[in-house]
């Protein structure tokens, strides 16, 4: 089913510091939008305000044209896969699955999934960093909500599970969309339909390495 | 199922205040305070070493305010069962 995600002036000060202002961004099921920026930026603050954890100052978000609640947005429009592992560590990867994904289909969609099957015996705590975050992606990707923001799921692991990442977001842009944030600006720009960069807490459209740069997200190029 | 993950984490602080409470007064006020200030003390506890897991159960749908409301509820309820177990248990005997 397609839907579409439309956040509109959102606008975000701690005391008289203005962290976002006129931030709009849209995003439609089947899309990806690249958010980039650098640190500080507000990227993370965003995804937080946008998951109904950051009350923002102002906030104008609509789901298929009806306004949204965002302290609600978890219940089935918005996931959320921050920069940190997130996971209980003290369960095996196979009881987590299972105790989130009751139905066997999204067990094995999970499970199945490419470097996925020789950790299913393991507990989360003795999994490394990158197999952490690699498993959070995929719980977060198969979440029930329509729209998943990616905080840095580049960021930590290695250059073959990049791959599976980009793979698994291909497949499961068919059904979902997505916002993904990470410094690894190349693999963002991989899986993007468009890129936005984020400047002194304004988004502004990029589609171009040249964009970047005349955006400051990127030093020139020396002659 | 998510929410017993998270009602077996608090109730596991919970119960050992109730323990460490009963050592040094008597049953009932031990169930008492674990009904009421036992759980604060295990949300703390919980903040304090799992905070960062509350995104995890926001993703399954589940709200910090949603889950601990519940787990309260059944760690209360579960006090409340002892006490009326014992009260039983005394008038018995």
């Amino acid at each position: 089913m397609f839907h579409h995600l439309e956040i509109d002036a959102v606008e975000f000060r701690v005391r008289r510091k203005i962290i976002l202002k006129e931030v709009k961004l849209e995003c439609r099921t089947g899309q990806v939008i690249g958010l980039l920026g650098r640190n500080g930026s507000g990227k993370s603050t965003l995804l937080k305000i946008l998951f109904g954890i950051q009350r923002p100052t102002m906030a104008h978000v609509r789901l298929d044209g009806a306004l949204l609640e965002l302290r609600q947005a978890h219940r089935h429009a918005i996931a959320y896969s921050p920069q940190d592992i997130t996971l209980p560590k003290d369960i095996t990867v196979s009881s987590l699955v299972q105790l989130v994904y009751e139905d066997a289909l999204s067990q094995d969609r999970i499970l199945g999934t490419a470097g996925m099957y020789k950790l299913v015996t393991k507990k989360i705590r003795h999994l490394s960093l990158g197999e952490q975050k690699y498993l959070q992606f995929l719980m977060t990707i198969h979440s029930f909500q329509h729209f998943i923001l990616l905080d840095e799921p580049f960021s930590m692991v290695d250059p073959l599970q990049k791959e599976n990442i980009k793979a698994v977001i291909q497949e499961m842009r068919a059904t979902k969309g997505f916002i993904v944030t990470d410094h690894y600006y190349r693999d963002v720009n991989d899986v993007s339909d468009n890129l936005i960069v984020m400047d002194m807490g304004v988004t502004r459209a990029a589609s171009t390495t040249a964009d970047l740069v005349r955006l400051g997200y990127l030093p020139p190029r020396k002659p | 199922m998510i929410f017993y993950k998270y009602l077996l984490d608090i109730t596991r602080f919970n119960v050992l205040f109730f323990v460490l409470v009963w050592l040094i007064s008597t049953l009932n006020i031990a169930l008492g305070l674990s009904a009421t200030l036992g759980m604060f003390v295990s949300l703390g506890v919980f903040h304090y070493f799992q905070e960062i897991e509350y995104y995890f159960y926001r993703n399954a749908g589940w709200s910090k305010w949603a889950l601990f409301s519940r787990a309260w509820i059944i760690n209360a309820a579960l006090c409340f069962i002892i006490y009326l177990l014992r009260v039983c248990f005394t008038i018995w005997r």
